[in-house]
């Protein structure tokens, strides 16, 4: 027994502490295991990356890894990757950049959850935390696998909609954009095929996508129907890919607007910014966020959504779409998402497209409605801006779409303001990848070899390797191969973000000016969240919840118009909640509160 | 002092006994200095943080966002006063419904009654599981789907549409009585170990002894039971006093992070202000509502401790096994 007791102890111990061992192993042993380069390697001229993992997945940092050490072969430069890590991200990267290279041994780190560039600057937490990259890297020519050098220099391959989330406050650049998403609406296209629908281009088409996959037609039941499927889902919570659409409406709405709404700053008849001081809340009443808000009413009816919508986490959401059976046909999602599904529906990977945020349709009946000089009804602004949309899409020149409207519309002939007002609120594009960045951390004595590193990933070669493995659209280059995309939705996804038309916003990141000082960051400041808001209020509904269109307590059919008033009574709220705490939005900044404010 | 030196003499540490002392010392050390680091310095900037503007100055400004946030929406949009609401109507379930009954079923238990050991794990496993494992579970149940719905519309039970379509957390009308529901379930089981332990400890002999006098179950369990586990009953009311204000009920997860439709509680509600501060990127400074809103409900707590501990200490001595 005592023989036996020992013999039990001592293989215990033995089991525990092998199982220590190796554990310990995997914990602080050899770092750079995970970089797939063998061989001796200089400290002096070995860089070392820590990467969060993301939905771009890190099969673009090995791939660049392995190039950057073959073009350096002569002068020994070594790449050494940490094991990517999902965790590497916002204020733990922060806190980890704060120790310092001294401590931590990181040279360079690629990371995304960070609100600005200013969190690595001198008006971060930790003070600066990242090299200036204007002379090392912006005002350096990129550099191609081969070595050598591009004939442009790199500032002049970024767009400057995008430099400027690279610069902090005090015009330094320290942040290197990488990656250029587009969030948008992912469609299962074996589900929407059935409808004989055609992918919308703008809201009214949306929502009438909506309603034909709702009600559904002669060979495709309704949506309450178990073989049907609901037009529509989204992710349940505070989840941000609709406030995505809701910041895009608004931009396409009116863009002047739209800038005025996150500042809060308004031009006077002399050109003069002016703060509004004293009546800052008067942006909750503009135009765009009635029609911003309608739209966002119509695409998050509860009726509509598949069943489990406003409960549902991301994944969840994701299956709805990409089952075969039932769920919903789209999705408010982005370019990304194809990273996040393809390892549980690799067989389904290629149902899915992708479509940019429809453009809000009041932007065709404000340029060529009643009061312009069109005219037109709203049916027919909608059919021609449905049509400028496409041949947006298709990148052609301004007078070109003058031209093919007149042809296609008899003699229609807009101008070319209506025109590139329309072009420009299609190249509206909500971009989260502004998140995502690359720095160098402060005083590394290997900060060229870095700078190095990062001017190769603004090359030509580099935005292939991004584009096939990353599943993304590169920031410096514009000339891709898109045959050699993984997916269609890949492909549709990054052909948005080459568009020549695309700017990107950024909405509650672009918060600026007077908002920013009240520290007014979401879009409304008593609904702290619109979409969650709208799904978990009382049902706002054009349909019945059995399939068909509902009726009024006079049995007259529903219309759209119940969005509208929905919206309607949401902005009165917002508006009048504005205005009753303006002043106490200076009391909790902390600011002085101006003459005149009550 | 001849005598004190002698007795220094006398008291003379072996190597081994000195080596024990550091070591005793050392593992005493490492929980006070979490206590100063993480009780002391982090409440005593918290204090501070409640009287201070976002740019330093001292100000009374939050205290009076925080009485006003009691009876209308605070800057955030947010009704504290729900929250209160909700927060006290879990306490008020949990602290004087769910603990009595859990005194006695454990008692129950403890008595070994048929099938005794079935229903112990029965009662331990729902506290063995993590939170989120647990909330994950409950989610899935109280879904459009799910069992509880399923069962409630066979038994002919109208369900508001918003449950039918998306689940009972989906609802206004069902959200938070289906959070009392789960929160009664876990209270039932959260204590029933700490208990367990407890009545363990009282001698079998005394009951026997009892028995012989003719004394029935609930005799035994009110003159022999309560008395003698007395001390642990008093620090389990104690610690459900200081947490009158902060239990979050698991709101941010049934909820998914929203706190809607009106699931809101205290916890969730200082989680979700402090969460959104930090969201604005603002200075530590500005985090003096939130602190405020703390020390606020402390101050509040603080008495009713007080008192409750010393009507707990009065109301039964500690008897001695």
């Amino acid at each position: 027994m005592q023989y036996l007791k020992r013999m039990l102890a001592t293989t215990l111990c033995a089991v525990t502490a092998l199982s220590s061992v190796f554990a310990l192993s995997a914990c602080g042993g050899d770092t750079s295991s995970s970089n797939r380069n063998k061989g001796p390697k200089d400290p002096a001229k070995t860089i070392t990356i820590a990467s969060g993992e993301g939905g771009n997945g890190s099969e673009w940092l090995y791939t660049l890894a392995d190039k950057f050490e073959k073009a350096y072969q002569e002068e020994g430069y070594r790449v050494n990757v940490l094991e990517p890590s999902n965790d590497m991200a916002g204020t733990v990267a922060l806190t980890d950049m704060a120790r310092g290279v001294e401590e931590t041994g990181t040279d360079m780190y690629f990371i995304s959850g960070i609100n600005s560039v200013d969190a690595v600057g001198e008006d971060g937490d930790y003070g600066v935390l990242a090299e200036d990259l204007a002379e090392i890297v912006f005002n350096q020519p990129a550099i191609g696998y081969d070595g050598e050098e591009e004939s442009v220099l790199i500032s002049s391959k970024i767009r400057a909609d995008r430099m400027r989330y690279s610069i902090d406050k005090h015009g330094k650049a320290y942040g290197f954009q990488y990656n250029d998403t587009v969030s948008g609406l992912a469609v299962n296209m074996k589900k929407f095929n059935k409808y004989g629908l055609e992918l919308p281009k703008t809201t009214n088409e949306f929502l009438q996508c909506m309603q034909t996959i709702y009600l559904g037609t002669d060979t495709v039941p309704n949506a309450e129907n178990k073989k049907g499927h609901f037009p529509i889902t989204y992710v349940g919570g505070n989840n941000g890919y609709v406030v995505s659409a809701l910041s895009t409406w608004m931009a396409q709405y009116d863009y002047d607007a739209y800038e005025q709404f996150w500042s809060m700053h308004e031009t006077d008849a002399e050109g003069n910014v002016i703060k509004m001081e004293t009546n800052g809340y008067e942006v909750f009443k503009m135009k765009s966020v009635e029609e911003m808000l309608t739209v966002a009413y119509a695409a998050m009816d509860v009726r509509a959504a598949a069943y489990g919508s406003t409960t549902q986490g991301l994944d969840q959401a994701q299956a709805q779409v990409m089952k075969e059976n039932g769920g919903a046909v789209m999705m408010f999602n982005g370019s990304w998402m194809m990273n996040e599904v393809k390892l549980n529906w690799k067989n389904q990977v290629n149902d899915i497209t992708f479509i940019g945020v429809p453009v809000i349709s009041a932007l065709g009946t404000k340029l060529m409605g009643n009061g312009t000089s069109y005219n037109l009804s709203d049916e027919k602004c909608d059919e021609v801006l449905s049509f400028v949309i496409g041949l947006v899409d298709e990148n052609k020149e301004i007078d070109e779409m003058i031209t093919a409207v007149k042809e296609e519309f008899d003699g229609l002939t807009l101008s070319e303001a209506v025109v590139t007002e329309i072009a420009r609120a299609r190249g509206f594009v909500y971009v989260r990848g502004v998140e995502a960045l690359g720095l160098i951390n402060k005083n590394t004595p290997r900060k060229n070899i870095a700078a190095l590193f990062l001017r190769m990933m603004a090359s030509e070669d580099f935005a292939q390797t991004w584009y096939e493995t990353a599943n993304s659209a590169p920031v410096y280059s514009r000339n891709l191969d898109l045959s050699k995309a993984s997916t269609t939705f890949v492909r549709e996804a990054v052909k948005i973000s080459l568009n020549k038309y695309q700017v990107g916003i950024t909405g509650p990141r672009n918060v600026n000016g007077l908002r920013e000082s009240l520290g007014l960051r979401a879009i409304f400041t008593h609904t702290a969240h619109i979409p969650s808001t709208i799904s978990t209020g009382a049902i706002v509904s054009m349909f019945d919840g059995k399939g068909n269109i509902g009726k009024d307590a006079k049995g007259n059919a529903l219309t759209v118009q119940v969005y509208r008033d929905a919206a309607k009574k949401m902005q009165e709220t917002e508006y009048n909640n504005a205005k009753k705490y303006w002043k106490d939005y200076y009391k909790n900044a902390g600011l002085p509160i101006p003459e005149g404010v009550n | 002092m001849e005598q004190e030196v002698v007795k220094h003499k006398i008291v003379k540490y072996s190597k081994f006994e000195k080596r024990d002392f550091f070591f005793a010392y050392a593992l005493v050390a490492f929980p006070i200095l979490q206590f100063l680091v993480f009780w002391v310095y982090v409440n005593a900037s918290s204090i501070f943080l409640a009287f201070q503007t976002e740019t330093g100055e001292f100000t009374l400004l939050n205290f009076k966002a925080v009485f006003s946030s009691f009876t209308k929406l605070d800057t955030f949009g947010l009704d504290f006063g729900k929250s209160l609401q909700n927060s006290m109507t879990l306490w008020v379930i949990n602290h004087l419904v769910c603990f009595p009954v859990t005194v006695v079923t454990t008692y129950i238990l403890q008595r070994k009654i048929w099938g005794h050991y079935l229903w112990r794990v029965c009662y331990i496993i729902p506290s063995l599981m993590g939170s989120v494992v647990w909330t994950s579970l409950v989610k899935y149940m109280v879904s459009y789907d799910g069992l509880i719905v399923n069962a409630l519309v066979s038994i002919g039970m109208e369900l508001p549409e918003m449950v039918l379509r998306n689940g009972l957390f989906a609802a206004e009308e069902t959200a938070f009585p289906t959070l009392i529901t789960i929160t009664t379930i876990m209270g039932f089981v959260g204590n029933n170990a700490v208990l367990t332990g407890a009545y363990s400890r009282v001698p079998d002999e005394i009951f026997e002894s009892a028995k012989l006098d003719g004394a029935g179950f609930w005799r035994e369990f009110i003159s022999i039971a309560v008395p003698c586990v007395w001390p642990t009953l008093a620090t389990l009311m104690t610690f459900g006093l200081c947490g009158i204000f902060t239990a979050d009920a698991n709101v941010f997860l049934y909820s998914n992070g929203t706190g809607k439709p009106g699931m809101s509680t205290v916890g969730f509600h200082l989680y979700y202000i402090t969460y959104q501060i930090s969201m604005r990127g603002a200075s530590n400074s500005a985090f003096g509502y939130p602190a405020a809103i703390g020390f606020t409900l402390t101050m509040m707590t603080l008495p009713i401790v007080l008192i409750g501990r010393w009507a707990l200490e009065k109301m039964q001595e500690a008897v001695e096994l």
